[in-house]
């Protein structure tokens, strides 16, 4: 034992008060630091409230000024402009303009993109973490797979547009276009469309897409918009355009050259084409690759979770690799999942970008039908609201903004709430 | 345990071979509590050949295994008696949880373990690639240092191994459920709450019941790695016990670090330094006169 005050300070009383640093001057740093990540949480807690000041101001209170009367008159009128707002396709007039088609087209996409990405994504994190390659060059492969899932996860979106629209809008260039596809299935039949004398729609079936018009006769069978059998009425130009109302709709004007047609292609609901064309499933896969990085990454994340003891008792137990998977990885992280996938799908949800450069800018007033309808979203209706010359659109938009905003919410909430009610203690 | 269970314990191991018995083993079937033990019991007691003991269950001949280019098992020659408790003794690292770990081949799932030499439970070649490991560890189940159960109820726990490898009705399963909590002394404890999580369980608890999900698929051999070590002393103590207790029926090896709970609870002793086996033989003999003044060292505490 050396004497105390040898070379360690802190065993000499003198040195060590020396050396001692003051108290106070390291409590006054942690007020400081505390303050300072107060402020800060505080100021972005203030923009995110301006935020949703202005988007209500505006999104509301338009509705609510145009309103008049008592203040029950006020409010009724209030809800069914509101209502309007979410039933109505877009139109000329501000006032009557709403948001359903792209409400609907927002829906449609997103469950493609869900679809489509939660399986994938999936599947590539259980490959990732549960399947790891024992031999050197599958673990290469492995190792590649994943560095290149962590890069795309870092990639701008415009660029999966481009992307989609390489490979779902028009396949690589393939032969046919979406007048004249390589293959489609689905079809209930193809027609051409007369207006009649009536203002009625008149659809004289014919062969293929590409066929002869059929010669119109007096008397024979064409079918109307709801697809009920007809008896045509043909009569020659200048005759008289008969006055009862149920033969003027099926009249047509027998014009030498024939009268205005269309071709009417009556697509079933599960009607599909390749190429997709600019269709809510192409638009719907494009989305699957900008979320399919983070859904594979969260659900990496939930699945390494589950503790390695676990995996070990199920394959102490006789388990294969799969049933491991089955019975013990993949419940226990099923929450985990669930959560990374939601939030990715409410990335999905506002992502413009992408479905701009494949469903393009267009006016779609009746929501899609089916996979291969065109179709657009809520935030290229806000985008094209609010890129309006005229003012009131912009409300229109902020109005939409809200829309967005309580579905997003509602996303949330439910990651939240299966988050809650699934996760378990995993011991 | 309870003392009633006695008899009905019988039927699980019905295979009674004597070390004499150089014929086919003998099968004595019984009222027992699960039809799909036993008959899985036929199927892999395999007939002995007359010049293999039949007290062996495990034999290892020139056992080596490496973790990439570091060995971890040198050479090991060891016989492990059946329905006894061997315990594996040495200071850390010296490589008994990697030889615990090759006899059901978990050591599979790490990526740079390979083993060679012999490594042999009765008849069946444990390091041959051909080997079915679903079937081994169906045969050789294990017990982990930290208690693991599933985050499943109590039932579900149990029954999770016989699901994976029988095709029981629900009567049967129930039954054998009841068997195997009852065996592993949990049954008056948790006969209430089988359908609560296990989670809920204490830690003796648990590894109890990781002992009776075990052996609810019906092994013949169970490995233990450390059972106790995540235990409190009591907790400890129940589960030296239902080991003594398994002992007439299995055969048991285990890893421990505890001096005291494998002069209690084995009967063989092997000590293990630096990857090679040092010694081996009866408990008794291992804690009182060692031949080998390393074990000796060790068994003092003047090593590890």
């Amino acid at each position: 034992m050396k004497t105390p005050s040898s070379h360690v300070f802190i065993l000499d009383p003198q040195r060590r008060a020396k050396l001692t640093k003051p108290a106070h001057l390291r409590h006054h740093w942690s007020v400081v630091f505390v303050i300072f990540c107060s402020v800060v949480a505080t100021l972005s807690l203030v923009v995110l409230a301006t935020l949703l000041y202005d988007i209500f101001a505006h999104g509301t209170g338009h509705i609510w000024r145009s309103s008049e009367g008592s203040l029950g008159q006020r409010f009724s009128a209030f809800f069914s402009r509101w209502s309007a707002f979410l039933s109505n396709p877009p139109s000329q007039s501000a006032d009557n303009a709403g948001i359903f088609p792209s409400m609907l087209g927002t829906i449609w996409v997103c469950a493609v993109c869900g679809l489509a990405a939660l399986p994938l994504g999936v599947a590539t994190a259980i490959y990732l973490e549960e399947f790891k390659p024992k031999r050197k060059l599958l673990r290469h492969f492995h190792g590649f797979v994943q560095l290149n899932i962590t890069n795309l996860a870092g990639v701008p979106s415009v660029v999966y547009g481009i992307i989609g629209m390489t490979v779902f809008v028009m396949m690589f260039q393939s032969p046919g276009d979406v007048q004249s596809p390589v293959l489609e299935f689905g079809i209930n039949g193809i027609y051409d469309q007369y207006e009649s004398e009536g203002l009625r729609m008149l659809r004289v079936p014919v062969e293929s897409r590409d066929a002869e018009v059929t010669a119109l006769q007096d008397g024979m069978t064409v079918y109307d918009a709801q697809g009920t059998p007809k008896e045509l009425n043909l009569i020659a130009v200048g005759e008289r355009v008969p006055d009862d109302r149920e033969l003027r709709r099926r009249t047509l004007i027998a014009i030498p050259d024939g009268p205005p047609r269309s071709r009417y292609i009556d697509e079933a609901w599960y009607y599909v084409r390749i190429p997709f064309g600019r269709s809510v499933l192409a638009g719907g896969l494009t989305l699957m690759l900008v979320v399919l990085p983070i859904v594979i990454i969260s659900s990496q994340e939930a699945v390494r979770a589950v503790p390695d003891s676990l995996r070990e008792a199920a394959l102490g137990m006789g388990c294969t690799r799969w049933q491991v998977v089955r019975k013990v990885s993949l419940p226990a992280s099923i929450p985990g999942i669930m959560t990374g996938s939601i939030l990715a799908m409410s990335r999905a949800i506002g992502e413009a970008a992408p479905i701009l450069m494949i469903a393009g800018v267009v006016y779609i007033k009746s929501p899609p039908g089916n996979l291969m309808d065109s179709f657009t979203v809520m935030p290229l209706q806000i985008y094209n609201w609010a890129s309006d010359s005229h003012r009131e659109f912009h409300d229109l938009a902020a109005s939409g903004i809200i829309v967005l905003l309580a579905i997003l919410l509602v996303f949330n909430a439910s990651a939240v709430i299966i988050r809650q009610k699934f996760q378990k203690n995993l011991g | 345990m309870s003392k009633d269970l006695g008899d009905s314990e019988k039927p699980l191991t019905p295979h009674t071979v004597s070390a004499r018995d150089s014929g086919r083993a003998q099968v004595a079937h019984g009222n027992g509590h699960s039809a799909v033990i036993r008959q899985s019991a036929d199927v892999f007691r395999e007939p002995l050949k007359a010049e293999q003991q039949a007290s062996t269950a495990i034999r290892m001949s020139k056992l080596n295994a490496w973790y990439g280019d570091f060995q971890a098992l040198k050479n090991i020659e060891l016989c492990i008696p059946e329905k006894s408790v061997t315990a594996f003794i040495g200071p850390s690292g010296c490589g008994k949880t990697t030889l615990l770990r090759w006899i059901n081949r978990m050591n599979d799932t790490v990526p740079e373990a390979r083993a060679g030499g012999e490594l042999k439970i009765h008849d069946l070649d444990v390091l041959a690639p051909r080997t079915d490991v679903v079937e081994l560890r169906r045969r050789v189940g294990m017990v982990f240092q930290k208690p693991n159960p599933f985050p499943k109820s109590i039932f579900e726990n149990v029954a999770f191994g016989p699901r994976l490898h029988y095709r029981a009705s629900r009567s049967e399963l129930a039954d054998l459920v009841e068997w195997a909590l009852r065996k592993s002394a949990l049954w008056d404890e948790v006969k209430d709450r089988l359908k609560q999580s296990a989670l809920g369980l204490s830690g003796g608890q648990q590894q109890r019941l990781c002992i009776a999900r075990a052996i609810a698929v019906g092994p013949e051999v169970l490995l233990m790695d450390e059972p106790c070590s995540a235990l409190d002393p009591r907790s400890t103590l129940a589960v030296e016990e239902l080991i003594s207790e398994l002992s007439n029926e299995y055969t048991i090896v285990i890893v421990t670090h505890n001096m005291q709970q494998a002069a209690r609870a084995s009967s063989t002793t092997a000590y293990l330094f630096e990857g090679e086996l040092i010694e081996t033989g009866p408990t008794h003999q291992v804690f009182t006169k060692p031949s080998n003044p390393e074990t000796e060292k060790y068994i003092t505490g003047r090593l590890g």
